[in-house]
């Protein structure tokens, strides 16, 4: 009915002049704009209308950028988090002395029920009771679990016990809320360099405790206060330091995986000599070798990496067989 | 959207209609069609016209549109109510089908039952098991109510 002239997108019949994405494998065009709202509307089992190939990547042909639609979480969440934090500072600023007036209020009443506070895994981002470690410095909260496989990712032997916080490094202490019920109380909640948390809530946690035991007396408890507020003001100061380091490391290592990928890709796409999970481990094991020839610094000039990739890739594959 | 689509469809159909299937709206509103299949003629249904409601969601082509017989068929995959047990209608279906492309299958459906995955089983056990019965049974149940 028409011909190469005037391509129509399947989806909404109407000329596809612009706003076009190619997907990846099949090569089927659509607008974007509707083949999104197609995966979106898809739980699972996103495959292309044309031909039910399932959709890994798609390209925005106005903008030549690829988007891959199987992105892992864990790997945009540092930013995302902090997005949404920047989003919530505008409307909430921190305000020092409606903290020091809360503190005063929680002295006042030993005996009340702990504060609220919205207890988040600072990996994974999901609010459970199985968050068990916190830090007594600067109040990230953490599954061990999740510490575990953050280690093993970075390749960091010593973390393996999963003991320490994984942005000021000091010691963890363990965190027990299976037992308490608790609600998430926006009101008092402080939102602070892209965290949404109750800035006092471990403190109170702490304090709480310490009263419950009986033996420490209200000066006693004066003190723990002001020693723990210039902690975590510290803290603070040590984690945007390492958040700012790490947000580094993340672009070197972006880098060094798209010689990886860009190799992997011919195994997978082209041949189909391996499958998506080999491809993902293939990917994470010469990828990390990479970073760790590079000493975690992208050096473009002084190492070729797309023949370093291959030679590994070549090596992995190889094992499979 | 999707009245933009249905509409396109609409004149689609017009324009170059499908052997032995037609579909348009009822009456103003676009969302809601009526269509006729003719009985394939290597089928116990030859002979006989099926009428069909075609409702569209809103979100039509990304949701399947509704298909249902209004016209009584004694087919494995089709109960009382009209209902269809087609995948393409329900967890297969693609934003790049069309009404005629859906009808044409629901024409293949009635000359190719699909027993293994009925939505009647009394229909379907005798469709296995004693071909010439359901072809009969098929071919009065045309006769009574299509022709």
């Amino acid at each position: 009915m028409t011909g190469q002239v005037s391509k129509e997108c399947p989806i909404c019949w109407d000329s596809m002049a612009d706003n076009v994405a190619k997907l990846i494998p099949c090569q089927h065009e659509f607008h974007l704009s509707c083949i999104r709202k197609w995966y979106h509307s898809r739980i699972s089992d996103r495959t292309c209308p044309n031909c039910r190939v399932e959709i890994r990547e798609l390209i925005d042909m106005d903008h030549n950028v690829n988007i891959n639609l199987t992105l892992q979480l864990d790997l945009i969440f540092d930013g995302l988090v902090d997005n949404i934090g920047a989003q919530l500072m505008n409307m909430n600023i921190r305000d020092e002395q409606k903290i020091y007036q809360e503190q005063n209020i929680v002295l006042e009443s030993e005996t009340q029920e702990v504060r609220l506070m919205l207890i988040q895994c600072h990996i994974c981002g999901d609010s459970d009771a199985e968050v068990d470690r916190c830090c007594k410095h600067c109040q990230n909260m953490y599954h061990a679990g999740c510490l575990r496989q953050l280690s093993a990712e970075v390749n960091d032997n010593t973390e393996s016990s999963g003991g320490h916080c994984a942005y000021c490094h000091e010691q963890l202490i363990p965190l027990n809320i299976g037992t308490r019920t608790r609600i998430w109380n926006p009101v008092d909640t402080d939102i602070y360099r892209g965290m949404i948390r109750n800035r006092n809530s471990i403190l109170t946690e702490i304090l709480y405790e310490s009263s419950q035991s009986a033996a420490v007396g209200s000066s006693d408890i004066n003190q723990t206060c002001n020693l723990e507020m210039n902690d975590i003001d510290h803290s603070w100061d040590c984690m945007e330091r390492n958040r700012k380091r790490k947000e580094i490391a993340y672009q070197e290592k972006c880098q060094i995986q798209r010689h990886v990928r860009g190799i992997l890709d011919d195994y997978y796409y082209g041949c189909r000599k391996i499958t998506r999970e080999q491809y993902t481990e293939i990917n994470r094991r010469v990828s990390r070798e990479l970073y760790d020839l590079s000493g975690g610094i992208y050096q473009n000039l002084n190492m070729d990496y797309d023949e370093q990739a291959r030679r590994l890739i070549i090596k992995e594959v190889e094992k499979l067989t | 959207m999707s009245l933009k689509r249905i509409t396109k469809e609409l004149n689609d159909l017009g324009r170059d209609p499908p052997t032995s299937c037609s579909a348009g709206p009822v009456g103003d509103d676009l969302y809601h069609w009526q269509a006729s299949i003719m009985g394939p003629p290597d089928s116990p249904y030859a002979g006989g016209v099926f009428f069909l409601s075609i409702h569209f969601p809103t979100d039509y082509p990304f949701k399947p549109p509704k298909i249902s017989f209004t016209t009584k068929i004694y087919h494995p995959n089709i109960n009382a109510n009209g209902n269809i047990c087609l995948d393409i209608l329900k967890d297969q279906w693609s934003p790049a089908l069309t009404i005629s492309k859906v009808l044409l299958s629901i024409c293949s459906l009635l000359t190719d039952a699909n027993p293994d995955d009925p939505l009647v089983p009394e229909i379907a056990h005798i469709y296995k098991t004693d071909r010439a019965k359901y072809e009969a049974t098929a071919k009065e149940w045309t006769k009574k109510y299509a022709i």
